[in-house]
């Protein structure tokens, strides 16, 4: 099973790292108490080499008839073997077939290994970062331009799967359960996760990456040692249990905050602890009415709030950004494809009754 | 009591080739049921080639009587410490090898020897590897996951004070992880692996006790070469052309697609200044540098069949012949190198 | 009468009659005794001195005058006991390099200290000069590894003598015994074509370490003797250390045997850290037929007498029957046993629950941190089992929750490999659940997250859709923490159709409650689903034993009564 792959109508976008990240097994052959937390840290979304099953599932693609581009950034180790065995592959798949192949941000001394030569024509080249084109034809798109149209190919089918699982609320005074609007659409993060499971494992990894981004999670394994994933609904609990092992690190949850006035366990504050980065994880975040009680909760219980992340964050009103909170997907005003929409009961005496959502 | 094997004060693995070997045969001859006990009350040193094949070999007898072999040591002795220190013992609890007098551990008061030195072991028992269909890519990932070991385990060890260049360490690496691929594909059993380091060079021992090269290429429908080919040699040579026809296999492969394997490991140690052994049943095939560095004679051809042939040319019952062969052999792979520091 | 290999070392000439025994001159005792002494030996023993072999340290500051002296007692000795010059072996030893000269020529000519060591001409020069005169103008080349050789052909052996001063120099860390291996290997394998008879290695430097003197022992000792081994030489025969512990070797995985011939300082008066003398010595080898018999001799209170006392070395094989591998007529083989290494899901069965041994690890941390607790409480829906497991400390915990991944991808393997569906049931089924994920995925399974029965409110029956009616799965996989009672599992498959049209249902739990499920099995009858139930550890949490009216719990409705 390939995770990253997408296409357009042109070609195939393929992500190394993302492939590696995602196939998260641990393998058994480890059995030294010694190596196991090394190893664990050169896993998920920590992991900088390609290992022979990412490559069987890569050579075992139901391919079309299209070019190919693969980004390798942050790769830096592949072996001989396999290198061997993918060139071989790629002249095969591709190149035999008059498509072109574009390679990404390959670290240079493993494009020597792969032994090329005059093929490979170089699109754009750093210290030890190269990327390129092998194939014929004239018009070749830049790098910036893959790159580009790599992030429009993901922008797009997750912009698809969201449009597929939003229902429409069928009685439009349906109350929201936790903060108390009414809502025209209901976006069914499980739903998402149970019919696209693969994709929606690549959005938790982009998600990884921009939690990574916004410094909510360290670029450095070790670094995380004192962060938690809180979580208090199932999709949350489905969501964090994957980002758990992205980034190896522990999680703390508590059985739903959502229905006002329960709270379930209260044994949960044993496992709050002081000074312990807390990254609370939901699936939509709506007006923060969820989100604010945790973090309340949290706080109260002598723990830090280090970050909120979400796949799909509601932004109601202009200019108040949240600094730490990761998002996926982002509903605002000018960007509202599934058409979400908001009321109280006070819209029936406003002025702007019927206009105000357009 | 009948079934004791004394060793003696320093075991190598010739010495174990040669007369513990014999020793085992003896008393399973005599009585099928009793395992032998184990007395290394004597000893005391081990050299480190002869660490794994010892924890092979009490592997082995555990599969053959089907219960831990009793290990008898001196209170006093230095190998006590070595085995705790190096963690000889607790794989053998782990694995229910040996079963050692708790009394006598409990009493020492060991001292740590080289953190480094520990005997590490492959486990087997992988959930995942199977879904792999494609041999070849089965063993690449085994080789992928097994190389981010050693350089984790071993690269320590190898990195040390006596300045291995970074060429021959990586080297070394890689056919550490070969050569425990090779074991979990072909033998499937558990395969120990020990490296010990000090001034003059570096030992590399990895042994294990599966079942061996013969009935693994018969499962997989490969031909031994060598075997047919020189057929006429008798049964006398047959494990040893049956090694050979492994290191044909991988001669082969290398030359259709350059891939890494048996016999481009044992080609690097050579060039280092190495000694490669590789022991299977009763046969142990001996590659040194000082015969094999500067050889060309394989050079174009499609095979190792000159190879073959100038073994068995030297081999005679000295202890200088690149072929020895034991009384008694026992199943299993065992391959040792030693690698000399580089002058400098 | 049988020829005789005179082996003497470290003479230490000096004019220092503090330092050495020998001096010029009549009044030296010492040197006279000893030429006596050789000439009764001849005699009583029946033997003749044949060959010389001086294995370095010749003279004690090697300055010429030096050897001047030492070159007339000597020649006078070789005379008396009739030794050709042909059969004479001399190895220089770190006393014969010419440090002052050394010192001085570097100064001279801006020569780095660091360099000295390869000016081979400067620092034995005296030492070549004398070589010449005692042996007849022969030319010794100073720098080769190979210094010189002679043939005994009584055993048919050479002794090649070795430089051992490859990185002696003048300054103080160039005070070490070295072989330059290199120029050995090619030099040995030029001496030794067509050369079928054995080899002997007569260095200055030892080959082995001896008692607590490491440094006297050649700094690449191991590998020379790697290297000489396999060029089948392995007898050495040196000085330097003034005491003469001759020993065998057995080394190598080859089963090869090191013999070692140490001969002790015949002319350096010297005591050790304790005042100890060390007595002077000399070594005697006799030839006899394929084999050489050594004896030491030493001075002990005015006169010289055979000693036995450190030596370990009485005879020595020349060619030695090698270790050979046994003849084989016939190889025997061990039996050949099959791998029973088929990981032993050590299940046991216990009323249809089958629990995995294996996983001690989840029992142990329940243990430690106090993630167990007593006292009265009772599982949520009023279960009367008393006790409560801290769960979300389990499944938060990074490490845990792999370890338990990795059990159930093992038990999956073995027990329901066919599941077209996985369930994560209540917040803790989904968390072990969802960290499987790429596991489902791979062997396409789907999977679904479902809230427990037990939760309700809105919010939750968002959450609680299966998959549509489109999809019918007959194998049904259900994750929980605690094994549920048939009571609840009923509630559980009756809370959704899609549950209902199931054909197999597997229930894996992490703990399974003896106790709880023991008064099960009345319930369990008449199920139209068949029902497999796993678990990964077995706990025994009692039960409440306590009447309705007499538990405070349940008569007044509780779910827990916690901690004050």
């Amino acid at each position: 099973m390939l995770y990253s792959i997408l296409k357009d109508e042109n070609r195939y976008y393929l992500n190394m790292h993302a492939e590696c990240a995602l196939h998260t097994y641990l393998n058994g052959f480890i059995e030294d108490e010694r190596i196991k937390n090394t190893s664990r840290q050169k896993q998920g979304i920590y992991c900088r080499k390609i290992n022979a099953d990412i490559f069987e599932h890569i050579y075992s693609y139901p391919y079309e008839n299209k070019s190919i581009c693969i980004d390798f950034k942050k790769i830096e180790e592949i072996t001989e073997n396999n290198l061997v065995a993918f060139v071989t592959f790629i002249k095969k798949q591709f190149c035999a077939k008059g498509k072109n192949v574009y390679l990404l941000n390959v670290q240079k001394n493993i494009l020597e290994k792969m032994n090329w030569g005059d093929k490979f024509q170089i699109l754009e080249e750093t210290d030890c970062i190269v990327s390129g084109r092998i194939g014929r034809g004239k018009a070749t798109p830049q790098y910036d331009q893959l790159i580009c149209e790599a992030e429009e190919a993901f922008r797009e089918e997750f912009g698809r799967v969201v449009s597929e699982c939003t229902d429409e609320l069928n009685n439009t005074n349906e109350q929201h359960t936790s903060v108390p609007v009414y809502l025209s659409k209901y976006i069914d993060i499980k739903k998402m996760a149970e019919s696209n499971a693969g994709f929606f494992r690549l959005c938790i990894y982009y998600l990884a990456l921009q939690m990574m981004d916004k410094n909510i999670i360290k670029q450095e394994c070790n670094q995380n040692k004192d962060i938690s994933l809180f979580f208090h609904t199932m999709n949350g609990g489905y969501i964090a249990a994957q980002l758990a092992q992205l980034f190896n690190v522990d999680m703390v949850y508590l059985d739903h905050l959502g229905p006002l006035g329960s709270v379930h366990r209260k044994h949960f504050e044993k496992s709050i602890a002081d000074d312990k980065n807390y990254i609370i994880v939901s699936d939509v975040i709506c007006l923060g009415g969820e989100v604010g009680r945790a973090r309340t909760i949290i706080e109260y219980c002598g723990g830090r709030v280090g970050g909120e992340t979400c796949v799909v964050d509601i932004k109601t009103v202009q200019n108040r950004e949240v600094d730490n909170r990761a998002s996926l997907y982002t509903v605002s005003k000018t960007n509202n494809k599934i058409d979400y929409k908001i009321k109280t009961d006070l819209c029936a005496g406003c002025e702007m009754e019927g206009k105000c959502n357009e | 009591m009948d079934n004791i094997i004394i060793f003696d004060e320093k075991i190598s693995t010739y010495y174990f080739y040669n007369n513990i070997l014999r020793k085992s045969f003896e008393i399973y001859s005599l009585d099928r049921e009793t395992p032998p006990i184990l007395d290394m009350r004597k000893t005391q040193y081990i050299t480190p080639s002869a660490v794994p094949v010892i924890l092979s070999f009490g592997d082995y007898l555990r599969k053959l009587y089907k219960q831990p072999i009793e290990l008898l040591i001196g209170s006093e002795s230095s190998l006590l410490n070595f085995i705790i220190c190096s963690q000889f013992k607790s794989i053998s609890e782990k694995l229910q090898i040996f079963k050692i007098d708790k009394e006598i551990i409990e009493s020492w008061n060991y001292k740590e020897l080289r953190d480094l030195h520990k005997i590490s072991y492959t486990n087997i028992h992988y959930t995942d590897v199977d879904r792999i269909k494609n041999p070849v890519k089965k063993r690449d990932y085994i080789y992928d996951c097994l190389v981010d070991k050693s350089k984790a385990v071993y690269g320590k060890i190898l990195q040390d004070t006596h300045q291995l260049p970074i060429n021959i360490i990586d080297a070394t690496i890689s056919s550490i992880a070969e050569i425990e691929t090779n074991s979990i594909i072909y033998s499937n059993s558990y395969s120990f692996t020990y490296v010990a380091s000090d001034k003059y060079g570096t030992n590399i021992s990895i042994a294990d006790s599966g079942v061996g090269f013969e009935r693994s290429f018969i499962k997989e429908k490969r031909k031994l070469n060598m075997v047919e080919k020189y057929q006429k040699l008798g049964p006398k040579f047959h494990n040893y052309l049956v090694i050979m026809s492994v290191l044909n296999y991988s001669y082969e492969k290398h030359l259709k697609d350059k891939r890494a394997d048996l016999w481009t490991l044992m080609t690097n140690v050579v060039k280092c200044n190495g000694i490669f052994k590789i022991q299977y049943g009763n046969t142990q095939v001996i590659f040194s540098q000082n015969s094999c560095k500067n050889c060309k004679r394989n050079e174009g051809k499609k095979d190792i069949s000159s190879c073959v042939s100038c073994l068995l040319e030297r081999q005679s019952e000295d202890s200088y012949s690149p072929i020895k062969l034991f009384g008694v052999g026992f199943q299993g792979v065992r391959i040792e190198i030693a690698v000399d520091k580089e002058e400098d | 009468m049988n020829s005789a290999i005179l082996l003497v070392s470290d003479i230490h000439y000096t004019d220092n009659k503090t330092k050495s025994q020998f001096w010029k001159g009549d009044e030296n005792d010492y040197y006279q005794k000893w030429e006596n002494f050789l000439l009764e030996l001849q005699k009583n023993q029946k033997i003749k001195f044949k060959y010389l072999v001086v294995t370095g340290d010749i003279a004690d500051t090697a300055r010429k005058m030096e050897y001047e002296d030492f070159e007339e007692i000597l020649k006078g000795l070789c005379n008396r006991l009739e030794i050709g010059i042909e059969n004479i072996l001399l190895v220089p030893g770190n006393h014969d390099i010419d440090r002052a000269k050394l010192t001085t020529y570097c100064d001279d000519n801006r020569i780095s200290g660091n360099d000295a060591p390869n000016l081979y001409d400067i620092k034995l020069g005296n030492f070549k000069e004398f070589y010449k005169k005692i042996l007849d103008n022969k030319n010794l080349e100073v720098s080769n590894a190979l210094l010189d050789y002679i043939y005994i052909d009584e055993i048919d052996t050479y002794i090649v003598g070795l430089n051992s001063l490859a990185k002696e120099g003048h300054l103080d860390e160039h005070h070490v015994g070295y072989i330059d291996i290199k120029k050995l290997n090619g030099e040995l394998d030029k001496f030794m074509v067509g050369k079928k008879a054995s080899v002997f290695v007569a260095t200055h430097h030892s080959f082995a370490v001896t008692g607590n003197r490491e440094l006297a022992t050649l700094k690449n000792a191991d590998v020379v003797k790697k290297n000489l081994g396999l060029k089948e030489i392995n007898t050495f025969i040196y000085g330097h250390h003034h005491t003469s512990e001759s020993h065998l070797d057995i080394v190598g995985d080859g089963g090869e045997l090191y013999r070692y011939i140490e001969i002790g300082s015949l002319g350096k008066i010297l005591t050790n850290e304790n005042g100890d003398a060390f007595t002077n010595r000399f070594s005697v080898a006799i030839c006899k037929d394929n084999e050489l018999d050594l004896h030491d001799y030493a001075y002990t209170a005015g006169d010289w007498l055979e000693v036995n006392d450190r030596k370990y070395l009485h005879k020595l094989q020349v060619r030695q029957t090698k270790q050979k591998t046994e003849p084989v007529s016939q190889v025997e083989e061990l039996p050949k046993v099959d791998d029973d290494n088929e990981q032993k899901v050590i299940a046991k069965y216990s009323k249809e629950i089958v629990v995995n041994e294996n996983n001690r690890f989840l029992i142990e941390h329940l243990k430690k941190d106090n993630n167990y607790k007593d006292g009265h409480f009772h599982w949520k829906d009023g279960r009367k089992t008393l006790g409560w497991i801290n769960i979300p400390a389990f499944l938060g915990n990074i490490d845990i929750l792999n370890r338990i991944k990795e059990c159930i991808m093992g038990m999956h393997k073995m027990n329901f490999p066919n599941i077209q569906v996985a369930i994560g049931y209540g917040m803790e089924g989904n968390i072990i659940g969802s960290s499987l994920l790429d596991y489902w995925i791979e062997n396409k399974v789907s999977y679904h997250l479902y809230p427990s029965v037990h939760k309700k409110d809105e919010h939750i029956n968002r959450e609680k859709s299966l998959w549509n009616e489109f999809n019918e799965f007959e194998k049904i996989l259900l994750i929980c923490d605690i094994m549920p009672t048939t009571t609840y599992l009923k509630e559980i498959i009756a809370s959704d159709k899609a549950l209902q049209k199931c054909s197999e249902f597997f229930v894996l739990a992490l703990f399974y409650n003896k106790n709880l499920l023991d008064g099960d099995e009345q319930n369990g009858a008449e199920f139209p689903i068949s029902i497999k139930r796993f678990a990964l550890a077995e706990i025994d949490v009692p039960v409440c034993k306590l009447d309705k009216d007499e538990c405070m719990i349940c008569r007044e409705g509780l779910k827990k009564i916690y901690e004050l």
